[in-house]
């Protein structure tokens, strides 16, 4: 039985569906059950003039989209595969730098949730999505603040479930959850927020731009990869390529690695500053600058048995301090390799030199405690691995320290192919007409950042060499960055205008301006950056040229003003290896 | 179109292209490079039995061009390639009043797989395959495909763990079409920094004359020992340079392998078939019925829209 107050609601969407397919002439095709409606409607001629585009004002608009159901949803055009409803539509007013916008909250079946605004009056007639984070299950408002005050129509999505971006129960015994974050929400939060950014503006967005970092990189390749026809320009920060592995294989394994056999930590994380400064010592000036930062660490061999204690002064209380044990050193190896099975196999990526003062309290714990991705049951890695990562999972009670490196590895691959993102075929998104800038920290602690050089590197063999790729590709390796943000190197970077610049005038960045901030950003990239930036906020400019491609000081003038650096000529040859 | 306009078809498209892999033996080595028109065979221009009405030779037109791309588009054009036209009878050309096998083989698929989030089908209303559009099959692709799919062409993972790997494809297979499988490996020699890399782990061979994974009543030749090539590849690092193929009198099975051992008395020719780029032609001397009287020779490198 349907309640009363639904019936009402019925009858006005009714109208507003016939409303539609007169008025707008969507490409919709109205399917035979609909028709008896639609003719319904069109023999009332008052129920389709009182509500077309124009008549009624935004603000009623934006109330009228709180009405719409599944059924007039999906006759929205393009919405046959997404199943959608609106839950809620209202105008929240300007404030601070923010415009006056219609927010518009829903649900895509089974229980993917959105939040859509789009400004009143000052849409600039784009359309943006902002990527979660983690994973995700929450709502990245303050983060979609970098597409509203550049007046975009901008939507977040939490990717299916609910949680605080840390948590991976949603995964546990739900395959549809897993689908959901792996590649469906994207693709289908899209397709929704482009079929009611073109019912309440009655125009089709002119541009439509994905944004995000970590996960939301992730959303974007697989953006690229899977759904080349989605977005005209997209930027991904650090994605998670290969989302099963990174966290047995990089974070936890990096974390193992100062494990002993009796579980207590092997190298203590005060003697981090004594092996960053080695590494500088060794290889900072090979980039020309001694500035604490390395342009290219790839280019540093320095191995940590240079600083291993002598036989006599291993024992000798007073050089403990400064110096490596052959244990210590073999935790340094081993966060530097990445992970191996028991043969000494690699089976992923590691740290760059240069990075180690980020190793804690990740790998290595303050006060002599594990590393916190180590920690036990609960922490994200075991919950990682034990609730989704196997394909038959292992649920709650799984602790990361089980982790079998020559036998489970192999096991995450099932579950990977809903998430992965490593697909270098990106010719469908070249001939669509898109654009893709990637950009990678390399002092990133989640990541590996030779996973991005390696799948740029695949990307470029595939696509024709470097000159076909970077005409629509372009990937940034940031110097001193850490994941999507922070750290020593300059992390303040206006992509969304580079990208603008780039689909709309076909000026593509050579390189871009990297702004080391005075005062960091919070690990989520909060408040978001505010372009451009005012002089007060930053202390140092550099340039970060298209990878390959490394800046490098001049010589001359303030090398903290990026007028003063150019392009290095060119020292590290593409990996050989296929 | 009826069993004589197949007919016509095949022998029309065979006077064209057979000869030119050196043997005219009813198989047509390599059609994609076949440039046959089926405007030759139209009753326009000779009223013929079999002949082509114009309605009849628009279909094949498109049957052999394959579903058109959107301007821009990446996807490889794949169509029912030269040579397989006997086989588009019963499954893509009805004989009665009933639908094709593919016919009910697509919707089958359609059911199956797409209404799992379609609203429509929940309340009940039915999809034909005929209002199926090719943007809405887009996004399908999209979503439910990639459940399925196999076309990550980065292979360096089994590659470093010493995988390798044989792949075969009939020329004259109406159910995946060559072109696809073919641009699959072009991608993934690219990816894999070339032919000589790639070939150490991965090789391609082209069947001419074969269908989908048998020949069945095509006229290629498709029974071999595939077990013993890819072990002598990993046990003894010896990789496929050459794989012999013989075309029997009688099968006991549609699946090659099975009919092996088989008597030399029951083989109507043999073939040397060439990891791709290369391709058997005949030498020119010799009994065109033996393997060895046919040689290597590298095709013209297409580029299958690798780069639109």
């Amino acid at each position: 039985m349907i309640p009363k107050e639904r019936m009402n609601c019925r009858g006005f969407v009714t109208a507003a569906v016939a409303t539609l397919v007169l008025s707008h002439a969507p490409a919709t095709r109205v399917f035979a059950s609909d028709a008896a409606a639609a003719d319904a409607a069109a023999a009332d001629p008052a129920a389709g003039d009182a509500a077309g585009p124009g008549a009624a004002g935004p603000t009623q608009r934006c109330g009228q989209l709180a009405l719409y159901n599944s059924r007039y949803m999906s006759q929205l055009a393009g919405l046959s595969d997404a199943p959608s409803t609106i839950t809620d539509a209202k105008i929240i007013p300007a404030e601070r730098d923010l415009p006056e916008v219609c927010q518009v909250q829903g649900v895509v079946a089974p229980s993917i949730g959105y939040v859509l605004w789009m400004p009143i009056t000052t849409w600039n007639g784009r359309f943006m999505m902002q990527g979660c984070g983690g994973m995700c299950g929450n709502f990245f408002t303050a983060q979609a603040e970098e597409g509203l005050v550049r007046h975009y129509a901008v939507v977040v999505t939490d990717m299916g479930h609910k949680g605080n971006g840390g948590m991976a129960l949603y995964g546990y015994e739900n395959l549809q959850g897993q689908i959901d974050f792996g590649f469906r929400a994207t693709h289908v939060v899209t397709l929704v927020a482009k079929a009611v950014i073109d019912d309440f503006y009655a125009k089709t967005p002119e541009r439509s731009y994905f944004v995000g970092c970590s996960t939301g990189g992730r959303q974007g390749m697989v953006e690229a990869e899977r759904f080349p026809e989605d977005y005209d320009g997209i930027i991904a920060g650090a994605p998670p390529w290969n989302e099963m592995g990174d966290l047995p294989l990089f974070m936890s394994w990096s974390a193992r690695a100062n494990i002993d056999a009796d579980g207590k930590n092997i190298l203590d994380a005060d003697k981090l500053p004594m092996i960053h400064s080695a590494v500088l010592t060794a290889c900072d000036k090979l980039d020309g600058l001694k500035d604490g930062l390395l342009q290219d660490p790839r280019l540093c061999q320095w191995d940590p048995a240079q600083i291993q204690c002598g036989t006599g002064a291993q024992h000798d209380p007073s050089a403990a301090g400064t110096c490596l044990t052959a244990a210590e050193v073999g935790v340094v190896r081993k966060i530097y390799s990445g992970a191996t099975d028991s043969h000494g196999k690699a089976l992923y990526f590691g740290m760059e030199r240069g990075s180690e003062y980020v190793w804690t309290p990740g790998f290595i714990g303050a006060d002599g405690a594990p590393g916190f991705n180590l920690g036990g049951k609960g922490s994200f890695g075991s919950q990682f691995v034990g609730d989704l990562g196997f394909f038959y999972p292992v649920g709650p009670t799984y602790d990361i320290r089980q982790f079998d490196y020559d036998h489970d590895p192999q096991r995450l691959a099932m579950t990977e192919y809903i998430y992965d993102a490593q697909n270098p075929d990106l010719r469908h998104f070249r001939a669509a007409g898109g654009k893709l800038i990637l950009y990678h920290g390399w002092d990133d602690n989640e990541i590996p950042p030779r996973t991005t050089v390696d799948y740029y590197e695949s990307a470029t063999r595939l696509l024709g060499g470097e000159k076909a790729t970077k005409a629509f590709f372009r990937t940034f390796m940031i110097p001193g960055m850490n994941h999507c943000r922070r750290g020593p190197g300059g992390d303040g970077v206006d992509w969304i205008s580079y990208l603008e610049r780039w689909v709309e005038n076909d000026q593509a960045p050579e390189a871009v301006t990297a702004y080391h901030l005075k005062s960091q950003q919070t690990y989520s990239g909060l408040p978001r950056l505010r372009f451009p930036l005012e002089p007060a906020l930053y202390d140092r400019t550099r340039p970060v040229y298209a990878f390959p491609d490394v800046a490098k000081w001049s010589g001359k003038g303030d090398p903290n003003d990026a007028a003063n650096w150019i392009k290095a000529p060119r020292t590290v040859t593409p990996s050989a290896n296929p | 179109m009826t069993v004589e306009n197949a007919s016509a078809l095949a022998a029309a498209a065979l006077a064209r292209c057979d000869k030119r892999d050196g043997v005219v033996d009813g198989v047509i080595s390599d059609p994609s490079a076949c440039d046959f028109d089926p405007g030759e065979i139209s009753c326009a221009r000779a009223l013929q039995p079999g002949c082509l009405n114009p309605p009849q030779l628009e279909g094949v037109k498109r049957a052999y061009l394959g579903l058109p791309r959107p301007p821009g588009s990446a996807h490889a054009r794949a169509g029912l390639p030269v040579g397989s036209e006997f086989q588009w009878l019963h499954r893509y050309v009805s004989q009665d009043e009933n639908p094709t096998s593919m016919w009910d083989f697509m919707m089958s698929w359609l059911r199956a797989d797409e209404p799992v989030w379609d609203e429509l089908s929940k309340s009940g209303s039915t999809i034909s395959l005929a209002d199926y559009d090719v943007a809405r099959f887009s996004n399908v692709r999209g979503t439910y495909q990639l459940l399925h799919e196999a076309t990550n062409p980065d292979l360096s993972a089994f590659a470093e763990s010493g995988g390798k790997l044989i792949m075969m494809q009939g020329t004259a297979d109406v159910i995946v079409q060559p072109s696809v499988t073919t641009r699959y490996y072009e991608t993934a020699v690219r990816t894999a920094g070339g032919l000589a890399p790639t070939r150490k782990f991965f090789r391609y061979f082209l069947m001419p004359g074969v269908g989908h994974c048998f020949a069945g009543d095509n006229a290629g030749a498709d029974v071999f020992d595939s077990l013993a090539d890819i072990t002598r590849w990993v046990e003894q690092d010896a990789p496929p340079e050459r794989i012999v193929v013989q075309k029997l009198i009688k099968y006991t099975s549609l699946f090659p392998d099975v009919n092996l051992p088989t008597l030399p008395s029951n083989v109507v020719f043999s073939r040397p078939l060439y990891p791709y780029p290369d391709r058997q032609v005949f030498a020119g001397a010799g009994d065109p019925r033996l393997a060895e009287s046919f040689k290597s020779q590298r095709m013209i490198e297409r580029n299958l829209e690798l780069d639109p």
